[in-house]
This record gives structure tokens, C-alpha cells and sequence, in this order.
């Protein structure tokens, strides 16, 4: 993983968001936002191939890889709640949306 | 390409592909003045709207440095993917100060008809709500059943229209999409063998008369997330039984009335695409096992809740 | 004899297609190897 994206992973600067995509945590500078332009515009074009592939729709595809990324972040790291605010992830099980799997 | 994509940097990744192109930049009392020609026979980029591949052409650039170009410059896009892929497309510009473009207009071939996308100017790099128009002419119902692999209907009709397209921070979407049938209509008809055999006498009677339907009008409102779910609500009228329909006393009699025929289809736009073929081609589902939904000896691994798949053609409805 | 009369307001036929399929548990294996394919965007 790229150092910079590892970093900010880490900081909390950046999180998993429920969508499947990578969200800005409250307010950064512009070079964590290219970074979080760039990594969205990689995932999109992950999920439409994978999407056509599979023949499901490209909003599900993402939905269902956010509900795993959610569940695999590690302790310290954000995660988009229910209420769509920003958690931080503990010990236990992160708050996960009903659909998924 | 890197250059090139420094300034690209913040809005498409993964920019593959070479550019060739010559850049002078002159000094003298009046100030610096920058041109150049880039040219590239095929760049692949990942867009916020999508994968875009095979991007070529040339562009004369008039202010290198302030990324202006001479009026309408014309690219080729091999591939771009919104949601739905559309293929071979024409587009011409120019960039004007302050990374102002203006799209005079874009073309790709679709489905035996044309996609045109009206004139229109944005703002390259702002986060803004960008609205596009796209006309739909000749769109042939025959190539657009083809394209969703559904080879048990068969359709003709010409059909024209307009996409208002809504693109945002989250995505690009239809609003109050129409299409409309050419005058002359066209038909619709189910050329694959019969899925619902528990269908009963009046079942097949209604099944016979009208798996071939004739219309003279159908229009089709569509609105939706391009990669999401679309709502489809089609309306056709001036219904009668087509080429193939069993005909008798009742069914000419019934063929006087005026009925309207309207169907919503709440589907994702996407997965209508594959997902019409699984209702009824078996072997198109994916195999469970290598999904990881059962495990060798076929024990589901997780609790699948059984797809609810409920078309619900009129017959086959219990009457109470 | 049987005989329909038209009636002047057209006869509206509704049928509402719901495709509903709970794709999110199909697709929950792929995507878990796909991230494993791409952590450097993951």
C-alpha cells in the first residue's frame, strides 16, 4: 500500500465509507483529497469490471466490498456508522449495515 | 504521460498510454507566449464517472501553459463506462481560461440508432452538479433486446427520445429520461418455450393470445442511478395481437377494446443486462460452490435468502 | 351471442416487474478476493 495512503488510513484523516468508497474524515488538506480522488477513481473502475462480470449492478458490487472493508479495519481506523457519521473502529465488531452479507 | 497527468492528477488515475507532441514557450517584450500540439493514439484513464479506454486524437493548444486549445478540437473515444458501456465515440472542443471547457457536442453509435450529447460547458477540476442532455436517435428495439441477451422475446421499433443526465459528487444519473416509438409502433413478442408450465387453462389461453403483441405507441419514461437502479415505466397502447397469437371469437372481440398496456420494471439498469438471461437460462447462474455460497458437499455455508424474483404475470396470481 | 361494447376510457392493464434479486450475497466471495488482489487500492 501506498505510504502516504497507509499513513493516512492510520491518522483517521481517511475512512471506509458504507458506499464502498473511500471518504475524507472532517476537513484536510488538499493532497489527502487528490489522494482520495485517486484511490475512489481506482475502486470504480474495479468495481464496473467486476460489476459487468458478475452482472450485478456497480453501486452493489461496492456496497458489498464496503461491508467487508468495514468489517476488516483495524483498530483506530474510521468507518462510516449507520447514521452515516464517523466511527472510530474498537476491539469489538464494527457497526455494520443489515444487508450485509 | 506524467506531466500530462499533474494536472490531470487530482481528477483521473491510472493514465495509461503515450502522448507525442511539441511545445514552444518564447519570451520576449511583450511576455511569454507557450503553444504546442499534442497528439496520442490511445489513452486509458479511471474517471470519477468510470473507466474510460482508448481516448486518441490531437489537440492544438493556443496558451500551453494556460491549457487553452484552438476552437473545436476533435477527439475518438474507444470505451467509457458510466454505468452502461457506449462505444466509438466522437467528441469536439476547445478550453478556453480558467480550465473552462466547452463540449460542442459528442457522438456514439447505439443500438442501430445514435447517442448525441447536447453542447455543453463546465469547469475541468470544480466540484460542481454538471447537467448533460443526451438525444437518443433510432434506437432499434431488436438490437436493445439482443444487447440484454434476452433471446426469448423478440421486439421491433424505432424509438427516439432524450436522457437528461444529472452527474454529482455521487455519480451520474437519469432524470425523466424519454423514449417514444416511432409512428408505425412496432411488436413484442415471447419466442422462447413456455417457463410457467403450471399455468392453467386460462393461463395458456391468455398466454397464447398475447405472446405476440402488436402496438402502435410505446413510450418509456426512465429514471435512475446509470449505476444503479433504473426505473423503467413502459406504456404502450393501440394493442393488438400480433403475428403468432392464437386468434378466436373472444380474442377478436377483446381486440376492440382500447387497452392499455403499462409495465413497470423497477431493475437495476446494469443488472437487467445479465439478469434477465438468469430468470430462465439456468446454466448462466453461477455456480454456488465456486461462489462460496455452499461448500463441497453442497451445505449452504450462510443462510441465502431465496431470491425474490416476483414477476407476477396476471394469471398466475391465486384468485382468491 | 357474446358481444364487448368499447368502453370510451381505454382499459389499463398494470403489471409492476420487481427484479429484486439479493445479489449481495453472490457477489460477497468476489469481492473479498478482489480486495486481496488490489491492497494498494483497498
Amino acid at each position: 500500500r501506498d505510504p502516504a495512503y497507509a499513513a493516512a488510513k492510520a491518522a483517521g484523516q481517511v475512512g471506509e465509507k458504507r458506499d464502498g468508497y473511500l471518504g475524507v474524515v472532517g476537513t484536510q488538506g488538499a493532497d489527502i483529497q487528490a489522494l482520495v480522488r485517486d484511490i475512489n477513481n481506482k475502486r470504480r473502475a474495479v468495481y464496473t469490471s467486476k460489476a459487468a462480470s458478475l452482472s450485478s449492478t456497480i453501486d452493489e458490487y461496492a456496497f458489498t466490498t464496503g461491508c467487508r472493508l468495514i468489517l476488516e479495519t483495524s483498530s483506530g481506523e474510521k468507518y462510516q456508522g449507520l447514521d452515516g457519521s464517523w466511527k472510530t473502529r474498537g476491539a469489538g465488531a464494527p457497526e455494520r449495515d443489515a444487508k450485509c452479507p | 504521460p506524467d506531466a500530462l497527468s499533474d494536472t490531470l492528477m487530482g481528477l483521473v488515475s491510472s493514465l495509461k498510454g503515450s502522448v507525442q507532441g511539441t511545445g514552444r514557450i518564447d519570451w520576449n517584450a511583450k511576455g511569454i507566449t507557450s503553444t504546442g500540439r499534442f497528439a496520442s493514439d490511445g489513452l486509458d484513464f479511471a474517471a470519477p464517472f468510470g473507466p474510460v479506454q482508448g481516448l486518441s486524437g490531437t489537440v492544438a493548444f493556443t496558451d500551453l501553459l494556460g491549457l487553452v486549445t484552438a476552437p473545436n478540437q476533435t477527439i475518438k473515444v474507444r470505451s467509457i463506462n458510466p454505468g452502461i458501456e457506449v462505444n466509438d465515440g466522437v467528441a469536439s472542443f476547445d478550453l478556453h481560461p480558467g480550465y473552462r471547457l466547452v463540449v460542442h457536442g459528442a457522438q456514439w453509435p447505439f443500438m442501430q440508432g445514435t447517442l448525441r450529447l447536447e453542447p455543453v460547458t463546465m469547469t475541468v477540476g470544480a466540484a460542481e452538479t454538471r447537467r448533460y442532455t443526451l438525444v437518443v436517435e433510432g434506437l432499434n428495439a431488436q438490437s436493445l433486446i439482443q444487447r440484454m441477451d434476452m433471446n426469448n422475446l423478440s421486439a421491433s421499433g424505432v424509438f427516439d427520445g432524450s436522457l437528461p443526465l444529472i452527474f454529482d459528487a455521487s455519480g451520474g444519473r437519469i432524470e425523466n429520461g424519454q423514449l417514444a416509438a416511432r409512428a408505425g409502433g412496432g411488436n413484442v413478442a415471447y419466442v422462447g418455450a413456455l417457463t410457467y408450465k403450471d399455468l392453467s387453462a386460462m393461463g395458456n389461453f391468455a398466454f397464447d393470445s398475447l405472446k405476440s403483441v402488436d402496438y402502435k405507441t410505446m413510450d418509456i419514461k426512465l429514471d435512475g442511478s446509470l449505476s444503479g437502479e433504473i426505473i423503467t415505466r413502459i406504456r404502450f397502447t393501440g394493442v393488438s395481437q400480433g403475428q403468432g397469437a392464437k386468434r378466436n371469437f373472444l380474442t377478436r372481440q377483446v381486440a376492440k377494446l382500447p387497452i392499455r398496456f403499462v409495465v413497470n420494471i423497477k431493475a437495476p439498469f446494469f443488472q437487467l443486462f445479465g439478469n434477465m438471461r438468469s430468470l430462465y437460462d439456468s446454466n448462466y447462474v453461477a455456480d454456488p460452490r465456486a461462489l462460496g455460497l455452499v461448500d463441497k458437499n453442497g451445505k449452504p455455508i450462510r443462510k441465502e435468502p431465496v431470491p425474490t424474483v416476483s414477476i407476477q404475470p396476471p394469471v398466475s396470481e391465486d384468485t382468491p | 351471442c357474446v358481444n364487448v361494447t368499447a368502453p370510451d376510457k381505454p382499459i389499463v392493464i398494470e403489471l409492476n416487474i420487481n427484479i429484486r434479486q439479493e445479489v449481495i450475497y453472490r457477489l460477497d466471495a468476489d469481492a473479498a478476493n478482489t480486495i486481496e488482489e488490489n491492497p494498494e487500492i483497498f
